[in-house]
Parts: C-alpha cells; sequence; structure tokens
C-alpha cells in the first residue's frame, strides 16, 4: 500500500460552525508528487504546484491537502473526521494505483496565498487572535490551522466587507 | 481438563489477540477517547473508530458513525425500543424472545399501553411466514424479533420477515445475540433497519461490550444524556451519531479487544466459523439423539440452528445434571430457562428447564464426543 496511514494529530471546534470541528493529521508519505494525479481526479481542486498543496471541497467541507499532511474543517464529529480520512486514504492509493492511466495536470486554479488574504485583513496585528502578526495569521488561514473568527476585528459591522472576501478567497463560503 | 460448552451464554476462550490488545492498550495508553488532545488520547479515539469501521465490515455497514456502543445486547434492546416506540403503538415479536426484548416489551406494555403480537415459532424450530402479514395493523410501528433462538438453536429466515415488513414501511430491529459473529449478517442485503448485538459471544471480545446499528433516517429518542467529549458548550445532546447515543467514558479497553476479535473473526472468515460450528452442532445432534433417554429440542438439522443445543435426560433435573457433569468431568453446560421462559413455555419446559450445550469456534469433536461419554456415565448411575 502506498499511503499506510493518515494520523490524526490534532483535533478542534470549528468556530465557524456551530457544533463542528476541523482535524489535522499527518501522512505516513510524502504526496507531492502524486498531486499532479489527484489534480486531475478531484472535482475543481485548486492546485498550488509551487507550494505543493491541493484544496478542494467535499460537501460543506473543506480538505486541504498538503505534501505530508492534510486538514479537513467542519466536520460532524470525530468519528466522521476518521471516516473521512479513511475515504481520503482509499481515494489517494486508488489514484496512486491508477497513476498510469491518469493524465496528470501540472498546472492548477491556484489556492490563494497569505498576501491576498493579508490584504483584507485589519493590519493592527492586535495579537487577539493568538498569531504574532496579521501575516502570521493569514498564514494559518491558508493552511487551515486557524480561522476567521478568531480574528475580533473582523467581526465588526466595519470589516463585514473585508470579512466576507477572505471568506471567498479561502473558499469557504 | 475442562471443557467448556456455554459458548452461547459467553464465549471462552477468546482469540490469543483480544488478550493482547486489552493489555497492551491497559499498560500502555490507558486515555479515555474524545476527552483529550495529547497523542494517547487521539490514539485511543482511532482504536474506538476502527472497532466501530471492523464491525461496519463485518455487518455489511457502509457508514461506521450509524454504529452505536452500548454495554451489551440487552442495552441496545432497551434504547431501540424506548427509542422508537410510542404510546398506543403495536409490535410484532416472536413466541421464542429472550427476557432482554421480553421484559422490555412488557414493560412498554404496562407503562405506554403498548400492544405485542407474536410470531409463533414451532417447537420443532419451523416458521410459517405465511402468517406475518397477518398479524400487520394500522398501528404496527415495529418488527422486532430474535435472530436465532438461545434455546432452541433455530435461526429465523429474516429476508422473509423484512421483505413483508418493509412493504407495509415498518422497520425491523434484529436482536443478533446468537448469531453475530458465527452466522454472516448484511444488513443492507438482509434489510435489517435495527440490529443489536453484543461483543463477548459469538463476536469473541470482552464482556461489557455491544452495540446497536441505526440505519440512517431512524430517529430514536435519548435513553441517557451526558458528555460526550463534544460539543461541549451545548446545553443539550448533540444530535449527530454516534454522540448522541453514547454518553459517559466508553469502556475503551472493551473495544480495543472487540477490534482484535473482529479482525480475528475477518481473518478466518466467517464462513469457515459459521462450516465449524455447524459441523460440531451436528456431532452434538448425533450423539445427544444416539443416547436412549436423552430429549433433545428444535430442529434436528445443523443447518437450521445456530451452535447450541438443549436437551433433558430422563427423570432427571437438569441443574443436577449440569453439576454432575462439571463435578465429575469438568464439562461445563447451562441447566435452567436461559432467561427464557417464554421459549421454555413453547417446549414445555418451562418448569423444569432444560440442559443446553453450546459450543464456539474453538471447540473440538473431541469435546462432544466426551460430553456424550459423560452423559453416559451420569445415566449409568
Amino acid at each position: 500500500m502506498f499511503l499506510k496511514e493518515i494520523r490524526v494529530v490534532r483535533t478542534s471546534p470549528c468556530l465557524a460552525a456551530e457544533e463542528m470541528i476541523k482535524v489535522q493529521a499527518v501522512l505516513s508519505v510524502e504526496i507531492g508528487e502524486l498531486m499532479p494525479y489527484l489534480n486531475a481526479v478531484l472535482p475543481k481542486p485548486n492546485y498550488d504546484p509551487k507550494a505543493q498543496n491541493l484544496a478542494f471541497k467535499k460537501g460543506e467541507k473543506l480538505i486541504l491537502l498538503q505534501k505530508d499532511k492534510v486538514a479537513v474543517t467542519k466536520l460532524k464529529n470525530i468519528t466522521h473526521a476518521y471516516q473521512e480520512l479513511e475515504l481520503l486514504k482509499g481515494l489517494i492509493n486508488d489514484t496512486y494505483e491508477r497513476r498510469d492511466e491518469i493524465t496528470p495536470i501540472y498546472e492548477g486554479r491556484k489556492r490563494v496565498g497569505p498576501l491576498e488574504i493579508y490584504k483584507h485583513l485589519p493590519r493592527t496585528n492586535c495579537k487577539k487572535c493568538g498569531e504574532a502578526a496579521c501575516l502570521a495569521f493569514a498564514t494559518k488561514l491558508v493552511s487551515l490551522e486557524a480561522e476567521v473568527n478568531q480574528c475580533p476585528d473582523l467581526l465588526t459591522e466595519a470589516y463585514a466587507e473585508a470579512k466576507a472576501k477572505v471568506l471567498s478567497l479561502l473558499g469557504e463560503e | 481438563m475442562e471443557i467448556y460448552l456455554d459458548n452461547a451464554a459467553t464465549t471462552f476462550p477468546k482469540p490469543e489477540a483480544v488478550y493482547r490488545a486489552v493489555e497492551t492498550y491497559m499498560r500502555q495508553n490507558g486515555a479515555s477517547a474524545g476527552r483529550g488532545h495529547y497523542r494517547k488520547a487521539l490514539e485511543a479515539e482511532e482504536l474506538v473508530y476502527k472497532t466501530r469501521a471492523a464491525l461496519g465490515r463485518l455487518f455489511g455497514i457502509d457508514n461506521a458513525a450509524q454504529i452505536i456502543f452500548t454495554n451489551n445486547v440487552t442495552d441496545s434492546l432497551n434504547l431501540a425500543l424506548k427509542g422508537i416506540l410510542e404510546p398506543g403503538d403495536h409490535v410484532i415479536t416472536s413466541n421464542i424472545e429472550h427476557n432482554s426484548m421480553w421484559r422490555p416489551l412488557k414493560k412498554l406494555e404496562q407503562d405506554q399501553n403498548i400492544s405485542i403480537s407474536e410470531l409463533v415459532v414451532n417447537p420443532d424450530g419451523s416458521f410459517d411466514a405465511g402468517q406475518i402479514e397477518n398479524k400487520i395493523t394500522k398501528k404496527t410501528k415495529l418488527f422486532c424479533l430474535l435472530h436465532a433462538s438461545n434455546v432452541l438453536g433455530s435461526i429465523l429466515p429474516i429476508p422473509k420477515i423484512t421483505e413483508i415488513a418493509h412493504a407495509y414501511n415498518i422497520p425491523v430491529l434484529i436482536d443478533a445475540a446468537q448469531t453475530a459473529g458465527v452466522y454472516p449478517i448484511d444488513v443492507s442485503k438482509e434489510g435489517i433497519d435495527l440490529l443489536a448485538f453484543t461483543g463477548h459471544k459469538g463476536l469473541l471480545g470482552p464482556m461489557g461490550t455491544g452495540g446497536l446499528y441505526i440505519r440512517e433516517g431512524i430517529e430514536l429518542k435519548t435513553l441517557k444524556e451526558g458528555g460526550t467529549g463534544s460539543n461541549s458548550s451545548q446545553e443539550f445532546q448533540p444530535q449527530n451519531l454516534p454522540d448522541r447515543y453514547e454518553v459517559g467514558t466508553s469502556n475503551i479497553w472493551g473495544l480495543v479487544g472487540l477490534k482484535a476479535a473482529v479482525e480475528f473473526i475477518e481473518q478466518q472468515g466467517i464462513e469457515k466459523i459459521r462450516a465449524k460450528e455447524e459441523m460440531l452442532t451436528h456431532k452434538l445432534l448425533e450423539i445427544l439423539q444416539a443416547l436412549p433417554g436423552v430429549n433433545v429440542y428444535g430442529s434436528l438439522q445443523a443447518h437450521e440452528r445456530v451452535g447450541l443445543v438443549s436437551f433433558n435426560l430422563k427423570e432427571m433435573v437438569p441443574e443436577e445434571v449440569a453439576f454432575s457433569l462439571d463435578e465429575s468431568f469438568g464439562i461445563m453446560v447451562r441447566a435452567g430457562l436461559h432467561c427464557s421462559s417464554k421459549a421454555h413455555r413453547l417446549l414445555g419446559t418451562e418448569k423444569r428447564g432444560a440442559i443446553r450445550a453450546s459450543v464456539s469456534y474453538f471447540n473440538q469433536v473431541e469435546d462432544i464426543e466426551m460430553l456424550g461419554e459423560a452423559i453416559k456415565n451420569i445415566q449409568a448411575k
């Protein structure tokens, strides 16, 4: 088997969705070289060949694959998280098995980068989100390690438009 | 030497891997699932999920989140019956139910005014499917019956029952206490809407483990509310499965053992396990029938039953026979009513009870032969 294990390393509540959780997990092998194949197989993913990340939506859930890890948001509970990761493992292994039949796509719709997100943040470096600076927060937003709701300023009326923009750039709205 | 022939009560021994898995978890992990964000807690969580997934594979359940862990099959049946039935509802069960089904139904009859009809299984284990449709009324909310009798050993024709029930949009709850792990079960192929099972019998796992499969779309009222380790800021029980029905700290070392047990069953193959038990049951029937003064209950065909045979020795008290078998020969069998006075009423043994010998995958033909020799010896005294 190509990918033997996806191991959950962190679970936390989804701030954006009540009663939902997100998980972060690590992959037992690096899948960077398989990404162009996954890019060809998945429906409308955001693929960034340089950063080696691939994001796609599945129902409400947003899945962000990186070369050695994965994050999934908006899961109902931990059981659903494991189910989703098992399906993902199946998809990765199946794609690997069939890679000779798949025409890889090396360029893709790039996922938004930290700088683009940063442009719409308050840029006050107030640290209320738990990060040292807005750019660091933007980086974590892109990798699904942070959520928009962690920024108190973005939740105010004045930033409503900016918040909507950030969510749409992240593919969460 | 000891010979254990009470596997219908609980199986013994368990696969070696079960002991090892439980010990490894207890010594090296010991954390509670769903209650922490450190590595061991997540490992425990993963083990619980893998137990669910293994059971899903075994029972043909695509979405393992629809499997709820409980303490045993009695727990599962109580949740299913009390979760689905409303005052005035009508249910269809059988005339050979175990008390784990019958007593909750009687309680609901008393408290909620439900009405109960019984499908008739005959003393020889035969069942006429023609009677099913006649029992259905406008108020019928549920079919609830055992898959195989713990007294007669007979296996009920589940697909026939579910086919008719579903034609009237009535869900079917199956008590798989005597079949899970030893007889092939596929909930989607057989149309089972609710499957109650226990971990410590045919599934070869530890006591204190069990579960209920709930088909997607079926809503059960909760019997218990409490901590789930999820959505803790909410004052009410989360609605999503399995969290909705699993409260309090789970029996994780039990579940870890159950995982190893189900994986053992998968490795061996359920067909191979069934074949061995059928062979041993055939041997039991053959040896017991050949003995003069032995009255064997239920079908005489091994393929129509699970691995247990109830019988009586002429004019002997079952408990005394069981005592002598253990005392003089180290053979352990069950005697009495087996928590199923209904089945014994059918057999006319509700006062006397019976002796029950039941096999597992780990018994050998010699065990059955020894039982036969021991009975001859007791009869000769």
